[in-house]
């Protein structure tokens, strides 16, 4: 959610943030920061560049705690709850659904040891990076080959063969990749096992990238391995596993983001997404420039 | 006893040659969460300011926000 950037600046909530980060120096800036739900902030708490300090972090936590339950309650509290139907700003992301039937992954990937790693760069394996894969019915269909029997095989095409590298879940960094980038995308669907409409799929591709445009120079070389248990008349997924593992190199080091050498060894894994938390139903972070809202308008 | 423990970590953070069904286990605990990975999903964490507001305002407690240009899955 773009706080910073919804134009709805007489709502409710866009003025209450607004308020509370106007007395820091960064405004709305990235951190961790206790409020109070009338609108005032207490402390920024994240402590520690580039490692996190979390012990330090804890304490103001708990000093700015204590800050809240020293005010009066006519200061830390509304005088009246907000209205969810007017008062809860709305941003382009709320519209962004799930199809009926959308298969829903769970993407969590780490690099590997690379030489001149330091904990400045997200690439160090103490890292995890976590996302949303999203395929719908008619995309899952394409993994089905013509005739369903045990050995059938097919060539995938589309968003089923794409969207694992255009959406960056080969990688540990987040690169701006295109279609015409895949140099080689071969993706293969294979029946290992038939009973009633379950079909039984084994997932293999190779990927070869390589873009040359102002946002990325980078490339990358890798695989996919997967399996999958689908239903042939209603295209559900009841089972879902597969890993890629490949080698990622940035065009360019950033200085405010990058240290070491540009090229790492990447493991992604994917799975049905659990849905534990409140964040496992966050949309896929792509979900605009990889799927957009029209995606959401046919199954 | 020993260094046969350290070779399977130091095995288990080292890349493997290749992707096949052999090494398909490795690839997946170097890419798997691990628990101390997950401890933020201890937190109840509501996904907008406004929800965290209201829980706050309900049960007379402060709001920590965690705010991260973009997105914290790497895309700012």
């Amino acid at each position: 959610m773009d706080y910073r950037e919804n134009p709805d600046t007489q709502n409710w909530e866009h003025r209450l943030v607004t308020k509370m980060f106007s007395v820091s120096s960064e405004g709305i800036f990235q951190g961790i920061y206790v409020g109070t739900p009338s609108g005032k902030l207490l402390a920024r708490c994240n402590a520690g560049w580039p490692d996190p300090d979390a012990s330090e972090t804890l304490n103001n936590i708990k000093k700015a705690v204590a800050k809240y339950y020293a005010m009066p309650k006519s200061e830390r509290l509304l005088s009246n709850l907000p209205n969810p139907a007017t008062d809860r700003l709305k941003f382009k992301e709320d519209q962004f659904t799930k199809p009926k039937g959308t298969l829903d992954l769970r993407v969590t990937k780490r690099g590997y040891a690379y030489p001149g790693m330091t904990t400045f760069d997200e690439r160090h394996p103490m890292f995890f990076g976590i996302d949303r894969l999203w395929f719908k019915p008619s995309e899952l269909q394409t993994l089905l080959p013509g005739s369903l029997t045990v050995g059938s095989s097919k060539q995938v095409t589309g968003p089923m063969r794409t969207r694992w590298v255009l959406h960056n879940h080969m990688q540990k960094a987040a690169s701006a990749w295109d279609e015409p980038h895949i140099q080689v995308g071969n993706f293969t669907s294979t029946i290992t096992e038939v009973s009633g409409s379950k079909v039984n799929l084994e997932i293999k591709a190779h990927y070869e990238l390589k873009a040359n445009t102002q946002w990325n120079t980078g490339s990358y070389r890798g695989d996919l391995l997967g399996k999958l248990t689908i239903d042939s008349r209603t295209l559900e997924c009841s089972a879902f596993e597969a890993t890629m593992f490949g080698r990622s190199t940035l065009g360019k080091l950033l200085p405010n983001a990058h240290a070491g050498d540009p090229s790492q060894m990447v493991a992604s894994y994917i799975t049905i997404n659990p849905q534990t938390d409140a964040d496992d139903n966050m949309v896929p972070s792509n979900w605009m420039w990889g799927y957009g809202l029209n995606w959401c308008q046919t199954r | 006893m020993i260094s046969a423990i350290l070779a399977t970590l130091v095995g288990q953070s080292s890349a493997p040659e290749k992707l096949d069904w052999q090494t398909f286990p490795q690839i997946k605990a170097h890419a798997s969460l691990k628990a101390s990975d997950l401890v933020f999903q201890s937190l109840d964490w509501r996904t907008r300011i406004f929800d965290g507001v209201v829980d706050g305002q309900k049960q007379d407690k402060p709001i920590l926000m965690w705010l991260y240009f973009g997105d914290p899955r790497g895309h700012c």
